[in-house]
């Protein structure tokens, strides 16, 4: 049997189905690198590597999930010196 | 997760939302957006730092984009993008999208019916009566080979899209090597992406070739989730 929720606005149109996934914010910071730190490991308890998580992060950064943590990793030319914010998402 | 509140699952056994979490709403778009050059940048009215947004493209059928990174600029967001793909496809326009929590968007919700949640300290965590990414599906294409000129991998769309969806393409960005911390790069190559016309398939592709040992794909997938913005 078919579980979950379907919604329709007031103009009678499917809104939210029952195969829907939305996406939720579970955890966000900001990191800074510099020339001799290019990657950090972050704590953020529930993440696992999986299409259930991402991360939207600013600037050249890579991100990579773990298991309960996620690690932001700069591309060696950018994003030095600067404050990059981090944003987990499940869906 | 609080052992008070409502959690909503779909049918899937996969949960669409709770009373704890903020979730994803739309903030803004815009559409057919295009750079001139090809390689361009789109500043977005965004004061919801730190919170980093989620960034929609929905792309024009058989059209590459890639290169994709976004920067804060104080009360804005800047999203980089390459809306070519050189050899391949024209400069191409795109509508773009600009998704967060509703507190980061600082927008209320209008109507009076619908869904509404709230979290333990009554900030309001989704309202239906937001437009809101449904997300479909999450391909996952795997990394293709960029020691080999054009290699392209794909991932079939499967939910019946019978419009052109909405692509979170964060990882449609800059190779790199990640193993170690970054690494030098000789050049850089970007990897893209394109929806084919009949929203079957989405694929992937680097517009140059390095080692695979720059490609922080090689082996693992990259993850597109596709959704449905109703109305836009």
């Amino acid at each position: 049997m078919p579980a979950g929720r379907q919604e329709w606005d007031a103009q009678g149109r499917l809104t939210l189905d029952l195969t829907d996934r939305l996406g939720k914010m579970v955890a966000k910071g900001q990191v800074s690198f510099s020339q001799s730190v290019n990657a950090a490991t972050i704590s953020v308890p529930g993440v696992v590597d999986s299409e259930e998580f991402y991360v939207s992060c600013t600037g050249w950064v890579v991100c990579r999930l773990n298991n309960g943590s996620i690690t932001l990793s700069r591309y060696e030319y950018a994003s030095v010196n600067e404050v990059q914010y981090w944003t987990v998402i499940r869906q | 997760m609080s052992n008070v509140g409502v959690q909503l699952f779909n049918e899937h056994g996969i949960e669409l939302l709770n009373t704890n979490d903020p979730m994803l709403i739309v903030m803004d778009h815009r559409l057919d957006v295009v750079f001139g050059s090809g390689y361009g940048s789109i500043l977005l009215p965004y004061s919801g730092w730190p919170e980093s947004p989620t960034i929609l493209i929905r792309p024009r059928p058989g059209a590459w984009y890639g290169y994709f990174m976004i920067q804060r600029e104080g009360s804005n967001v800047r999203v980089w993008l390459d809306s070519r793909l050189i050899g391949v496809s024209p400069i191409t326009p795109f509508d773009i999208a600009i998704a967060c929590t509703p507190r980061a968007s600082g927008l209320q919700p209008s109507q009076g019916y619908g869904l509404e949640t709230f979290g333990p300290t009554g900030e309001l965590l989704f309202s239906s009566a937001f437009r809101f990414p449904r997300i479909r599906q999450i391909a996952q294409v795997p990394g293709p080979n960029l020691q080999a000129a054009g290699s392209t991998t794909s991932a079939a769309i499967t939910y019946g899209a019978d419009v052109m969806p909405w692509v979170i393409a964060r990882d449609a960005t800059q190779s790199v090597a990640f193993s170690g911390g970054a690494a030098s790069i000789p050049s850089a190559v970007g990897f893209y992406f394109s929806v084919n016309a009949a929203r079957t398939a989405i694929s992937v592709r680097a517009d140059d070739t390095t080692n695979n040992s720059n490609n922080q794909y090689w082996g693992r997938f990259l993850r597109f989730p596709l959704c449905i913005i109703q109305g836009i």
